[in-house]
């Protein structure tokens, strides 16, 4: 694993009622998220089938 | 977004398990891995291998499993003392399976006051429940049920035309009206749930959700005969389950959560996604979950009944075949299904059915593409309830 890269467990996210949620592959938790977390996971798609990665430097 | 914000936006992740560290892969890895602790705490006993009626879509050869016979009062003795010896929970599961375990009524008549020995002895209570046809339910049966807190499920599809149609007796009668009569008052004072098997012709769930609920059934759960669909079928079943969940979905809104409760399937999935946290295995078939036929071999769960390649011990000799139990639970360890390694759905789903994963595709670990696009669809439906859902709602799936 590279200690450059942040890499996720598969997540999808869902909207209701005007509010965004993760879903988390790995433990089925559910977050709701803000701007920020979108930021950060900023994808055209919502269904992420593969890990995603990002760089952080 | 500041420096801070953002590292502790990762932190919380990490926390969360979103991001993927070496250290929490191995610690998924070794949770996952080690399923063998876990105690018995389930077990579905054969009290007969044959029925009365001939079900269409039977994968159980007319509920005979190829191996026709009746359990001895000894077998079924053993096999609870099995099951309170092996479980972990002070509450563990025994329920009467066949066939049509009411054939044999007359040794649940002497088991059952055995069990209560035991529970004694053992200091457990144990959750009894029998899944049944409906034919055979009458005053005394009945009773009998009621007075020793044993849970009933019955077998019935829908409405007339489609019971009758999957359901009937060797004389080719259908079953529908009698087994609205036998169960008419245990349905009325709500001691009643439901098990619809679906067929090319009841591919309509709603229908059949609404006939099976205005009969008062206190919760109807449906399954898929696979073995009778074409993959389109199939398909059609998959898309008639999602709209069923989004049909519950706008009760739910409307404020109808009695019916929303009725759903089987959905209250199963609102639980897993409410309680979150790791799974190890799907259903616990093999670990948790035992099948015990009528001379006492223990498979993995009911579906493997009489498959001796899959009999993993018997309940007088032990575990006799460690090989063999320890190889399935590699098989059906979600960490082993390489198609399930970077799915969203993984820890809802956990790689589906075992036993229909080896008819589909010839292998434990390896789900068909229809049962994969249904599983992801169908748990997408329910977490887009379960968002819907206000919190004391939420808070009573706990
Ligand atoms: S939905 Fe498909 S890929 Fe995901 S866990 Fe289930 S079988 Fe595996």
């Amino acid at each position: 694993m590279n200690n450059n890269t942040l890499e996720f467990y598969p997540f999808r996210i869902f909207s209701q009622n005007g509010k965004n949620y993760i879903f988390s592959g790995e433990m089925s938790g559910i977050f709701e998220i803000d701007k920020k977390h979108r930021q950060l996971l900023h994808r055209k798609e919502s269904h992420f089938q593969k890990p995603t990665t990002m760089s952080v430097n | 977004m500041t420096e801070s914000e953002f590292e502790n936006l990762i932190e919380k992740m990490k926390n969360f398990r979103f991001i993927r560290t070496q250290e929490t892969d191995e610690t998924i890895h070794r949770l996952r891995s080690s399923t063998m602790q876990i105690g018995v705490n389930s077990l579905i006993l054969f009290v007969i291998q044959g029925c009365n009626l001939r079900c269409s879509y039977c994968f159980a050869t007319d509920g005979e499993y190829h191996d026709k016979g009746i359990m001895s009062l000894g077998t079924a003795k053993k096999a609870v003392t099995f099951l309170a010896k092996h479980s972990t929970s002070d509450t563990p599961s025994l329920s009467f399976f066949g066939g049509e375990p009411l054939l044999n009524f007359k040794l649940l008549k002497k088991l059952v006051p055995h069990i209560h020995k035991v529970e004694k002895k053992y200091n457990k209570q144990f959750s009894m429940g029998i899944t049944t046809n409906g034919t055979l339910l009458d005053k005394e049966v009945k009773d009998f049920l009621i007075q020793n807190n044993i849970r009933c499920m019955i077998s019935m599809d829908g409405n007339q035309q489609t019971q009758d149609a999957n359901r009937r007796f060797a004389n080719d009668s259908g079953s529908y009206d009698l087994v609205v009569e036998k169960t008419r008052d245990m349905r009325e004072n709500n001691q009643l749930s439901c098990r619809a098997t679906v067929t090319p012709i009841s591919l309509d769930v709603s229908a059949s959700f609404e006939h099976l609920t205005e009969l008062n059934f206190t919760g109807v759960f449906f399954d898929a005969a696979k073995n009778v669909m074409s993959e389109k079928e199939y398909e059609e079943y998959g898309r008639q389950l999602v709209h069923l969940f989004e049909e519950l979905k706008e009760m739910a809104d409307a404020g109808e959560y009695e019916l929303v409760k009725k759903s089987s399937n959905l209250m199963n999935f609102l639980r897993l996604i409410h309680r979150a946290g790791l799974r190890k295995s799907s259903c616990g078939a093999g670990q948790s979950v035992i099948a015990v036929d009528i001379h006492g071999d223990i498979y993995p769960c009911q579906r493997y009944v009489s498959e001796k390649d899959y009999c993993i011990g018997n309940v007088y000799t032990g575990w006799t075949n460690k090989d063999v139990r320890n190889n399935f639970l590699d098989a059906v360890n979600i960490e082993n299904h390489t198609q399930c390694s970077n799915c969203w759905a993984k820890n809802l789903c956990m790689g589906d059915c075992a036993y229909e994963n080896l008819m589909q595709t010839g292998s434990i670990s390896q789900t068909s593409e229809a049962i994969c696009k249904h599983k992801k669809e169908i748990f997408e439906a329910a977490i887009q309830l379960y968002l819907s859902l206000p919190e004391d709602f939420k808070e009573s799936l706990n």
